[in-house]
């Protein structure tokens, strides 16, 4: 190496007036000029904003609702199950009003008519004649009656006052002679304490009997016990008029809120898809560059490996880890990176076997870059649009398959329901309960088009050979 | 091309014994019932040297089926497994033919029509079906189609296909309409997959010289079309064609739960919740079977439909 001394150098153009004026137009990078045409393709970006409104309710829909009785109380959480979807503005223009139509049975449905706690709750349905005249000899021989109920006061109801099966019961009784009691359902037992409390909230509507059981400390004191009948939503939702209530996606058979459970499957299945896809990029990623940078043995050994691990099904892998080593997230994730690495490896072995003896690469071996580098320094970024998109596209169908497993009861965590056994709950119920099975499956309808499209728009906009074409 | 077949079995004898090593490192949680000899149970033992290393019991297992054709006993069946599995591939093929003779032809002519349209109103529905059907899963698609077509509209006869004793019971032309919505949503979910492939290989291929030779040649676009693009377009589908043969011997899982097949698929479902690792192993060896014979046919349909490509010649990369 030459050693030159700074000052001997001098500017050849100082004096020269130079006439070139710098370019007015802004200067666009590749990844500027990706963003610029990806906002043009509508519905890509449209899909995008849809993805990201989901995103937002997978991290914050679960905390927006605040409603955690079927944790803290199955037993009163599952007299609330499946009220159908109610949301506040909507409810005015006749969508998800919380109205619902159902069936029962015809001395059933007048008594609730004419008594003080049913007023309101049928909405239309139920014949004028009948109720002018409940011996109306129209209708002498019909015991059931279809009517349209607003649902949230009707579960109010048979869940506080009176059971569907009230008369049923009864009339069990007269024939057998039995002597079940018909408010079996409704009724519940209370110490004193637990009386006071309620008595306080006032959701105390009567009092059935009183039980005295003696005290064997001090029997001038006896223990009292009191049958009541609580009103539902006063005590367990702290509400006085049902009307007040809204479960946006309604609730589930369990009694849980649909809304918060959907957001929450959404997420375990969103972050499990982020682990497994990093995992597989990383992996894939690692083993492609080397095999295809470097070539040689290590490149043949992991073409046979390759070769064995794609024939082999993932549902059998799936099924024997879950099998052996259980349900949990962990072994979802393994088992799903086992075989799925191997679509990055094979991207990223064709893409540094196609530029690893491009011009550039050699201009900088030339110059002394070492491998590792030219590696990340000069190949990966050229190959970056390619694998982004690879990966864009791997999680809708990360997605598509975890909600299928799911939904076969493949794949069963322990403590969280997926969308796909959401789904598969749903389907069990669809006749009566249609909202259990459609705001799932609507929710994975939309996410896995708009993640296509999305993966789609992507791979146009990093493809710059398109530039203009569109 | 006969290396490369012996590439394949080897691929397919380690895949199957990777399984079976799986499978024997379950845990064995027979409980020895009370009393009773333990007959079947020992008996199982020697047969299959339960008590030997994985190696000679895999080397027992394929002894088994190439002397007896004992592919093992099952569990939750009480039987030899091959006997119950290959009895269930009727009913897997009854619900899945239909829909594969359909949608092959129906899909070529959707792709062409779209490729032929490109761009035009026709294109964008077609798109948008595809897309649709692409990105839904299949299982919601079915279980919404059962939702309206039988609870809602009650359009259907019922929402699941008519067993046996149905079939004698209310006749046959009842137990038939039963697999209309199963057939027709199959259907239509299969199809767009290739439909997709077949219109991108033809609009590629319309672009081409020799298209434009055919042209200059006084060939109407139709006739080129035809004639020469479509041949050459259909070329990478016909592997998937025969490939979709696996489909409809193997059945659908989801197609199976969905509309309560008593098929392979859910055979394949009783087997992992019942635990039973005969039946499993069996279901996975003949699945394996199947892609390694499908791999093989498409290849040397490659080699027959197209006088270029001359598989074992070398790597293409």
């Amino acid at each position: 190496m030459m050693n030159i001394n700074k000052k001997d150098l001098v500017l050849v153009h100082e004096e020269k007036n130079m006439l070139d004026s710098p370019l007015d137009s802004k200067r666009i990078g590749y990844y500027q000029d990706s963003w610029n045409r990806f906002k043009k393709n509508r519905a890509s970006f449209v899909a995008f904003i849809i993805i990201c409104v989901m995103l937002f309710f997978v991290i914050f829909g679960p905390y927006m609702r605040g409603y955690d009785l079927n944790n803290e109380d199955p037993v009163e959480a599952g007299r609330l199950g499946n009220l159908v979807p109610k949301v506040p503005v909507l409810e005015k223009l006749g969508f998800f009003d919380g109205t619902k139509t159902i069936e029962a049975g015809k001395q059933f449905l007048l008594d609730l008519n004419s008594s003080e706690m049913g007023q309101g709750i049928i909405l239309s349905g139920m014949p004028q004649e009948l109720i002018d005249d409940p011996e109306h000899p129209d209708y002498a021989d019909v015991t059931k009656l279809e009517v349209l109920v607003d649902h949230y006061k009707y579960t109010n109801y048979i869940s506080s006052y009176k059971p569907e099966r009230y008369y049923s019961i009864v009339r069990q009784n007269k024939i057998n002679g039995t002597d079940d009691d018909p408010l079996a359902e409704v009724n519940r037992t209370l110490t004193q304490d637990e009386f006071q409390v309620e008595l306080s909230k006032n959701t105390v509507i009567d009092i059935l009997q009183i039980l005295e059981t003696e005290n064997p400390e001090d029997p001038s004191k006896p223990f009292f016990q009191y049958v009541v009948r609580l009103d539902q939503f006063k005590s367990s939702l702290g509400v006085s008029d049902p009307s007040d209530v809204y479960f946006w996606f309604g609730t589930t058979n369990k009694g849980g809120d649909l809304f918060t459970e959907l957001w929450l499957g959404a997420r375990v299945s969103l972050l499990v898809a982020l682990a497994v896809v990093s995992i597989n990029a990383v992996v894939g990623l690692t083993f492609g560059a080397i095999s295809g940078y470097y070539g040689g043995a290590f490149d043949l050994i992991m073409d046979r490996v390759v070769e064995i691990i794609s024939s082999i099904p993932l549902l059998s892998v799936l099924m024997l880890l879950t099998l052996r080593f259980g349900s949990s997230i962990w072994i979802i994730i393994v088992a799903f990176t086992l075989t799925g690495w191997i679509w990055q490896y094979r991207t990223g072995r064709m893409q540094f076997y196609r530029f690893k003896n491009r011009e550039y690469v050699f201009a900088a071996r030339t110059l002394g870059a070492s491998d590792s580098r030219i590696m990340f320094k000069h190949i990966f970024p050229n190959t970056l649009g390619l694998i982004v998109t690879g990966l864009a596209l791997s999680v809708p169908l990360f997605v598509f398959t975890e909600a299928t497993f799911s939904f076969l009861g493949i794949i069963d965590y322990a403590n969280v329901t997926s969308v796909g056994m959401l789904i598969n709950q749903g389907q069990a119920v669809m006749m009566h309960h249609p909202h259990l099975l459609m705001f799932p499956a609507t929710y994975i309808a939309i996410l896995m088009i708009a993640f296509n499209l999305f993966g789609n728009g992507l791979r146009d906009a990093f493809n710059p050979s398109l530039r203009g074409v569109e | 091309m006969l290396k490369r077949i012996g590439l394949m079995f080897i691929t397919f004898i380690i895949t199957v014994f990777l399984f079976f090593f799986i499978i024997k490192l379950m845990p064995d949680n027979h409980v020895p019932s009370l009393g009773v000899g333990n007959d079947w149970y020992e008996q199982l033992a020697e047969k299959e040297g339960w008590n030997e290393p994985i190696v000679v019991q895999f080397g027992l297992w394929v002894k088994n089926i190439v002397t007896e054709g004992n592919f093992g006993y099952s569990k939750i069946m009480n039987r030899d497994v091959a006997e119950a599995y290959f009895k269930k591939i009727p009913a897997s093929v009854r619900i899945n033919i239909v829909p594969y003779l359909l949608s092959v032809p129906i899909a070529i002519i959707i792709g062409v029509l779209a490729a032929l349209k490109k761009n035009k109103w026709q294109d964008t529905v077609i798109s948008v079906w595809i897309m649709v059907f692409i990105s839904v899963p299949f299982f919601v698609v079915g279980v919404v189609a059962q939702y309206f077509f039988y609870w809602k509209w009650q359009i259907a006869p019922d929402y699941k296909i008519a067993t046996a004793s149905e079939f004698t019971e209310l006749g046959f032309w009842y137990g038939i309409s039963t697999y209309i919505m199963p057939v027709i949503i199959i259907t239509l979910a299969s199809i767009p997959h290739m439909a997709r492939s077949v219109r991108a290989e033809l609009t590629e291929q319309m672009t081409t010289d020799y298209m434009l030779l055919a042209r200059a040649k006084g060939l109407t676009h139709n006739q080129a079309v035809f004639r020469h693009a479509l041949r050459n377009a259909l070329v990478p589908i016909l592997p998937g064609i025969f490939i979709g043969v696996i489909g409809v011997l193997n059945g659908g899982i989801i197609t199976e739960r969905l509309f309560r097949v008593d098929g392979t698929g859910s055979m394949y479902l009783d087997a992992f919740n019942g635990r039973d690792y005969a039946l499993l192993m069996l279901i996975n060896t003949f699945g394996q079977f199947l892609t390694l014979v499908s791999a093989i046919v498409a290849d040397l349909s490659y080699t027959l439909f197209d006088p270029r490509v001359r598989v074992g010649s070398g790597k293409l990369s």
